[in-house]
């Protein structure tokens, strides 16, 4: 290293040119070193060097590791200094090399701003920024109070220090500005200082540069939830339980400077290590009540505190307690209240309602947000404020601050809380953790803790015992040692030294009892390393620890060598930052990776706020009114539910589709295609003409382009550029399109640009693509981009559009690069909605454009979308309707098709029930959907019914109908346009991007078939009320609904499971097969109810049987096979005669299935369903049947009943899209990663009487996770996979069939009463 | 007549060296097919031969040379994957490739002009020293190496156990979220409270 050459170096007082860096070669700013005082010459022992780069005497280059720095004030110039580590004295740092100055600009600044002060100590501040922009002007950024804030710890270690500055009233605004709640306006010269509420740590800066997207959304989350430290209330950077109780905590080390926080005490590494983090008290499910601030336990039968039902509040409580200020006024209620919260009442504690005028909280409204105390359940409305609570401090009325502004909530204390001078804070004693064996560290008085720290250099030996005491008088807490804590921290500031034998003295019985257990932790906590090389440590450590377990099959490897191994590896790991590596990993810019931010949406927070909906819900359900509701879950929180569901959607679907994710998501126009566009374009080309793909991919398109216009003989010049070096090397550059620069191509009357961006969430990608093209100004852009894209003509200087195809690129457009299916093909992309194919035109060209159009006809095509849709759906109409016609049902749809052949058994005689009460719910659900949602509905109907009178309609007459039927919806509604190519799979990849546009769809689509459900639960209803014996009570009721459902799973699964002799096979695929996920949510949601009445009909004391035979395998966590075997058995009956009325489905059609049951399975563009295999390892999922159960499953594929199931799917499938679709296809594809399992057991959970475990569930869902290489990351991903592989023969044939019935019954009772109500 | 065939052989062979890149990292579920595809991105393939790693006798992910169908491809592949993460076949993790060597090929042809010459060296020869050197190097190289392949699977499966933990934690997250978005809760109330959920 340098160090050699250091040896013989000169000294050097001086360096001029000057930059330091750190061990990875960054620049650095020197404040990162410890400051050290005054004169000393001394090496400090910390580990953190920097090397110092320079020039000395003008002539002589240097370089030296130095390790400390210093600010001498004294002079004419403030006077920076670092310390060589090779003693070589203190280095002066003259004038920063050109580069560097932006890294020091701040420490510069306060430098000055310090300097400045403590010559002249009484200048007024303005003088002061006067003067600092006066020697900074060279700077872009003026000098702001930002830039001090990033010191503030060098301003207090000079306030502190420097008699001159210490009286300096200026300084003593900024410091305080800092360390108080951030957002007081300073008195002195009333400068408004707005300080943002999150303090701005430097890493946190980093951050938000990283993800300034994301961080938007992040921060309204935090609005709505606790985002303050429970411990000191300020700020920063702060970690989220992931327990009930949703507190924020400085977790790390240091985080909490600012307000003395103690923090929770981890570091860095820990932090990291932790994926959900719980505070101690979730942890051992102890809470406090947060009126008496008892530590009780929350959870099981032992439980004395209770938490709030509100989805934001994360408060306890003794029911004694609440009840108390619930109902003040009467005692009678309050008692009564008392004796129900234990026995399971949700109560919504005192904090929501207004203490003044008992209203809620409306955080749109500024004068009705809440003013929320911090320290016990008391909120005020902002026009309620007492105005003894004040925002700043009323020295004449001796007023103190008490009140600081959040964004949309104001933050408390209450009069009930004495504030502590010191801390701006009540005393902060108001956390206890349960005792474990580590200490609730933090406990003690903070102040005194830092102050001590900063002075006595054997803090480090003595804190420990010192904080043992503190905790436990503060766990005690008595009135009077909390009397003494206050003196203390009083004292502490001015007299250290005689504040530590009084606490002694205090507290001296309790450090006798347990003194040893806090002195290890405390111990390392304080030990001199910093976080960075425990962080390396960590690195190392677990291999070194991990080399005790020998693996089975591995060679032994002796020691020697490894220890030499290790060294070598220790040396590299420590060279090795993890900037290096995602620096390295940096994906291209056409390709967005959302969702990091996912980790930070704390578990305890979306458990809570789902409760809270249930919860809200109930109340509605009793009666309460919408106040009371909004008291348990305001809007907002709905919000953010759905923001979140939208956030995970994207970030989950690549695992999901993992094995396809071979492409950075990028999709290519198919040839195809192209030639059509180039057909069309190259009226358009002059000769002369550049044409420009910004991302051309394959790079067929200009390959196109060239041959035709040399057919037309235009001579032209071409362009590519994508990232990706395509095979074709035609023209190509392989460039960032962003990184093109305006005179790198012709002028813009020469250019034609476009094609096809990535898109993005939310087409984000695609109006950059498209900015960026807009600056090159060309005449003509052609562009394939989603409809949300930013159009042309909404511009700062806006296009003109020559035509608009929405037509020319539905259907399979697109293909994913580098994917292959099953069948070893590349994967096609069906497209959700079709992006339409745009020409915009410069306005000065537009003219001419136009002409050529018309003279083509180019303009009149393609307004009308969706042909292709409408075509398929036609198809899969017409077979359907065959082979409805064939057996004599008419039912529409794939599930009534479904229930005609459960209730086949039966008379004829259910249909009409049935229709009647479909009818009837039908009408009603007009009555509650919307407008649009009703006429498609409408259109359903129409075409049903008449459908339905017929009793043996040829097939012609139905399509004659259908037809007229497509007709009408497309012309009714866009939205109904978009269902059928929606449910028509997404590429995977294109989900991701294509987010947005999935939103916008299903939304619609979840609204309409929640409606629908809402009237098939009326219809189910009432079917059930004609069914006496079944109602007679509620348990009944579910036990008959179980047998429903239980029937008709039978029903379902046989037709997914069907016959008995490959059942085996059966459930197997339908774990695996995306179809069938598909269908369950499907029928749970909209059939299972509507269909009941038949299947009860069809057979109710089998399927009750059944029922009990299904609870208890349920219940077991591993299911039982034999206990199973008879259900199964009841199923196979079932079963058989389902396979009857299937069989004939499958000769003719199932070809022509083919095109609508694409939907079923996302992932399977491909769909060469003449087929039969192919189509059934369709609905595989690719990346297990390639993991070796290809074969064994294809084994059983030959299996009639399983093709069998295809026609049937695809049925339901079709309705789906008929209806405006239900399941939505992420929910597929959700669903066919396998864990079904996790999804069914949610109900289970919030209604565990029934006694479903949750965890058995949630178990098979990990096993179903690993069953699909989800364990991916990890190497030997395959030895996971055949661990797993036995239990899935086993287990997936049971746990979807006893999950199944399980999950019915469940959600009967909040079904019962939650829907009629809407 | 012989020795030109012989350097024309291995001028062939040198070429196809050229072409060829070295795919390091897959995951034991990928086949040609799924190579073929992925780099169809970039390259033709031409053919792919999978080496088994005999260096170790544990199952580790293979590696596999791809010959494509000229330089300039082979170029752009190892381009590709130094500059980004490629995955090939889903998840596990980016594959590297590198520029295929002569000794990575098993069936190489002899090199022209060089003669190999096998014999035994005795004590007291005067290689015996180096040679012995040589061994003991090689020996304890390879005993290295076992210990650096050993610290890098326990890394990695306790990185794969982090990531395991993350996926799992934010897919139950999603699940959560799913059943309420999917059994109409949230829409429900959201009607009730008269809130738009969609902007």
């Amino acid at each position: 290293m340098m160090s050699d050459d250091d040896d013989a170096a000169p000294q050097v007082s001086a360096v001029e040119d000057y930059y330091l860096v750190d061990s990875s070669k960054q620049p650095v700013c020197f404040s990162t070193l410890p400051l050290q005082d005054g004169d000393t010459d001394d090496v400090p022992e910390g580990k953190k060097r920097l090397v110092l780069w320079g020039i000395a005497d003008r002539i002589e280059k240097v370089y030296r590791e130095v390790v400390a720095w210093r600010l001498v004030l004294e002079g004419k110039q403030p006077e920076i200094a670092v310390l060589a580590a090779d003693g070589g004295g203190w280095i002066r740092l003259l004038k920063p090399k050109k580069s560097y100055e932006e890294e020091i600009r701040r420490v510069l600044i306060t430098a000055q701003m310090l300097h400045f002060l403590r010559r002249k100590p009484d200048d007024p501040e303005k003088n002061l920024w006067r003067h600092l922009r006066k020697i900074f002007d060279k700077f872009d950024v003026r000098p702001s109070e930002d830039d001090l804030r990033s010191h503030h710890s060098l301003m207090k270690h000079f306030a502190e220090k420097d008699p001159v500055l210490a009286k300096s009233e200026v300084l003593q605004v900024f410091i305080e500005g800092r360390s108080r709640k951030n957002i007081s306006e300073v008195g002195a010269d009333n400068i408004e200082i707005k300080q943002p509420f999150i303090a701005d740590d430097e890493d946190i800066d980093e951050m938000i540069i990283e993800d300034a997207n994301n961080e938007s959304d992040e921060e309204e989350d935090e609005d709505l939830f606790d985002s303050i430290c429970a411990i000191c209330d300020n700020g920063g950077d702060i970690l989220c339980c992931d327990g009930p109780c949703m507190r924020s905590f400085h977790a790390k080390k240091g985080s909490g400077e600012d307000s003395y926080c103690d923090t929770l005490g981890y570091s860095e590494a820990q932090i990291e290590a932790m994926k959900i983090f719980l505070c101690k008290n979730c942890e051992h499910k102890q809470h406090q009540c947060f009126i008496c601030g008892v530590l009780e336990p929350s959870d099981g039968a032992a439980a004395k505190v209770f938490l709030c039902n509100n989805a934001t509040c994360g408060h306890f409580y003794h029911p004694k307690c609440v009840a108390k200020q619930l109902h003040p006024n009467n005692r009678n209620e309050a008692t009564e209240l008392e004796k129900k919260i234990p026995e399971g009442f949700s109560f919504t504690c005192p904090i929501h309602w207004c203490f003044h005028c008992k209203g809620v909280e409306d955080r749109t409204q500024e004068p009705l947000q809440f003013a929320v105390c911090r320290r016990c359940p008391k909120s005020y409305h902002r026009m309620c404020l007492p105005r003894e609570i004040s925002f700043q401090d009323i020295e004449e009325e001796d007023i103190i601050t008490r009140a600081w502004e959040l964004s949309k909530r104001i933050l408390i204390y209450c009069l009930d809380h004495e504030i502590d001078s010191e801390i701006d804070t009540p005393v902060r004693d108001h956390i206890r953790f349960p005792k474990t064996e580590e200490p609730a560290q933090f406990l003690k008085k903070r102040l005194l803790h830092k102050k001590k720290k900063r002075t006595f250099s054997e803090a480090v030996r003595d804190q420990p015992l010192k904080d043992s005491r503190e905790m436990m008088a503060c766990v005690q807490k008595t009135e009077q040692t909390k009397q003494i804590c206050r003196q203390v921290s009083m004292k502490s500031c001015t007299e250290n030294l005689v504040v530590k034998p009084e606490k002694k003295k205090a507290k001296f019985i309790k450090e006798k009892i347990h003194p040893e257990s806090h002195v290890p932790k405390d111990a390392s906590v304080s030990s001199p390393k910093s976080v960075k090389e425990q962080e390396q440590e960590l690195v190392v450590l677990p291999s070194s620890a991990a080399r005790k377990i020998p693996l089975s099959s591995f060679p032994t490897v002796d020691s020697e060598a490894e220890k030499r191994v290790l060294s070598v590896l220790g040396n590299r790991v420590s060279k090795l930052t993890l900037k290096d590596v995602t620096r390295k990993c940096s994906v291209p810019s056409t390709h967005v990776y959302s969702g990091r931010q996912t980790d930070k949406i704390a578990l305890g927070k979306i458990e809570r706020s789902v409760q809270a909906v249930g919860a809200a819900l109930k109340k509605l359900e009793t009666g309460d009114n919408v106040n009371d509701a909004k008291a348990v879950c305001e809007p907002d929180v709905l919000k953010q539910l759905s923001k979140w569901h939208s956030k995970f959607r994207v970030y989950i679907s690549p695992f999901i589709h993992g094995t396809r994710y071979s492409s950075f998501g990028r999709h290519f126009t198919k040839e195809e295609k192209l030639v059509e566009i180039v057909d069309k374009l190259h009226w358009y080309v002059e000769p002369g003409d550049t044409i420009v793909d910004f991302c051309c991919g394959s790079n067929d398109f200009s390959w196109l382009m060239k041959e035709k216009l040399g057919e037309v003989q235009k001579k032209c010049y071409f362009k590519n550029y994508d990232l990706i070096q395509p095979k074709n090397h035609f023209c190509f550059e392989k460039r960032d399109w962003m990184t093109v620069k305006p005179n790198e191509l012709p002028h813009g009357s020469q250019l034609i640009m476009g094609l096809n961006p990535p898109f993005g969430v939310k087409a984000s990608l695609a109006n950059k693509f498209i900015e960026k093209a807009l600056s090159f100004k060309p005449k003509l852009v052609v562009l394939i981009v989603p409809k949300e894209t930013k159009r042309l003509d909404q511009k700062k200087t806006p296009y003109d559009l020559i035509w608009e195809d929405s037509e020319c690129l539905s259907g399979k457009a697109f293909y994913l690069p580098g994917s292959v299916d099953l069948n070893d093909k590349t994967v096609e992309g069906w497209n959700a909605s079709a992006p339409p194919l745009y020409l915009w035109s410069r306005p000065d060209w537009t003219k001419k454009h136009m002409k050529i159009a018309e003279e083509h006809c180019h303009t009149s095509i393609g307004k009308i979308a969706c042909h292709v849709e409408e075509e398929n759906l036609l198809d899969d109409l017409l077979v359907r309707k065959q082979a409805e016609a064939t057996n004599k049902w008419n039912s529409r749809s794939g599930k009534e098709r479904k229930t005609d052949r459960t209730a086949c058994n039966d008379t004829e005689a259910n249909l009409p029930v049935d229709h009647a009460a479909k009818k009837q719910a039908r009408s009603e659900e007009r009555g509650i959907t919307e407008k649009v949602a009703a006429r498609v509905k409408e259109a359903n109907m129409s075409d049903k019914l008449p459908v339905r009178k017929q009793t043996d309609p040829t097939s012609k007459a139905i399509l004659g109908k259908e037809k007229e039927n497509e007709r009408y919806e497309s012309r009714s509604d866009n939205r109904r346009k978009c269902t059928p190519d929606h449910v028509e799979s997404l590429p995977p990849e294109k989900q991701v991007e294509v987010a947005y546009e999935e939103r916008k769809f299903t939304i619609p689509r979840k609204e309409s078939h929640h409606e629908h459900r809402g009237s098939c639960h009326e219809n189910r209803r009432s079917s059930l009320g004609k069914e006496t014996k079944s109602s007679r009570h509620n348990y009944e009721q579910i036990a008959v609904g179980m047998p429903n459902i239980k029937s008709m799973d039978g029903g379902d699964s046989d037709m997914i499971i069907s016959s008995p002799d490959s059942s085996n096979a059966r459930s197997k695929s339908r774990s695996y097969s995306p179809a069938m996920p598909t269908q369950v949510p499907y029928d749970r949601i909209v059939h299972a109810d509507s269909y009941c009445p038949p299947k009860e009909l069809c057979d109710p004391l089998l399927n009750r049987a059944t029922y009990k035979g299904s609870c208890l395998p349920s219940n077991d966590e591993y299911f039982d096979a034999l206990k199973y075997s008879d259900i199964d058995n009841s199923s196979r009956m079932r079963g058989a005669s389902i396979d009857e009325v299937t069989k004939p489905y499958i000769s003719g059609p199932t070809s022509m299935y083919g095109l609508q049951s694409r939907d079923d399975d996302s992932l399977y563009r491909h769909l060469s369903s003449d087929d039969l295999n192919t189509t059934f390892g369709r609905s595989l999922v690719p990346d297990v049947a390639r993991q070796g159960h290809s074969i064994r499953y294809d084994d059983q594929t030959g299996g009639n009943c399983q093709v069998s199931r295809i026609p049937l799917t695809s049925g339901s499938q079709t309705h789906l899209s008929m209806h405006g679709g239900t399941g939505t296809n992420y929910l597929s594809a959700r669903h066919s990663l396998g864990s079904s399992g996790p999804i069914f057991s949610q109900p289970a959970s919030t209604t565990p009487s029934f006694g479903l475990s949750g965890a058995c569930l949630q178990g098979g869902s990990i096993m179903h996770k690993y069953a699909y290489g989800l364990s991916g990351p990890s190497g030997p991903q395959s030895s996971i996979m055949d661990k797993y592989a036995p239990s899935l023969d086993g287990t997936f044939n049971i746990r979807p069939e006893s999950s199944l019935p399980q999950q019915y019954p469940l959600r009967r009772p909040g079904y019962g009463g939650g829907w009629p109500q809407n | 007549m012989e020795t030109s065939k012989a350097s024309k052989d291995y001028a062939d062979f040198l070429d196809k060296v050229k072409r060829t890149i070295y795919l390091d990292q897959l995951s034991p579920q990928v086949t040609t097919q799924v190579i073929k595809a992925a780099l169809a991105q970039c390259a033709n393939v031409v053919n792919v031969e999978f080496i088994v790693n005999y260096t170790i006798p544990y199952d580790i992910p293979s590696a596999a040379l791809v010959e494509l169908e000229d330089e300039m491809q082979a170029k752009a592949v190892v381009e590709l994957t130094t500059d980004f993460p490629f995955i090939i076949g889903g998840m596990p993790r980016p594959v590297k490739a590198t520029h295929a060597k002569a000794e990575m090929f098993p069936d190489r042809p002899p090199c022209p002009g060089i003669k190999k010459d096998f014999r035994w060296i005795k004590l007291g020869d005067d290689e015996f020293d180096s040679m012995k050197k040589q061994k003991i190097l090689a020996k304890r190289q390879e005993s290295e190496n076992m210990a650096l392949i050993k610290m890098q699977l326990e890394e990695e499966k306790e990185l794969a156990k982090q990531q395991q933990e993350a996926l799992d934690a934010n897919c139950k997250k999603y699940d959560m979220l799913e059943v309420v978005v999917q059994n109409g809760g949230l829409r429900n109330l959201a009607h009730c409270y008269g809130v738009n959920l969609d902007d």
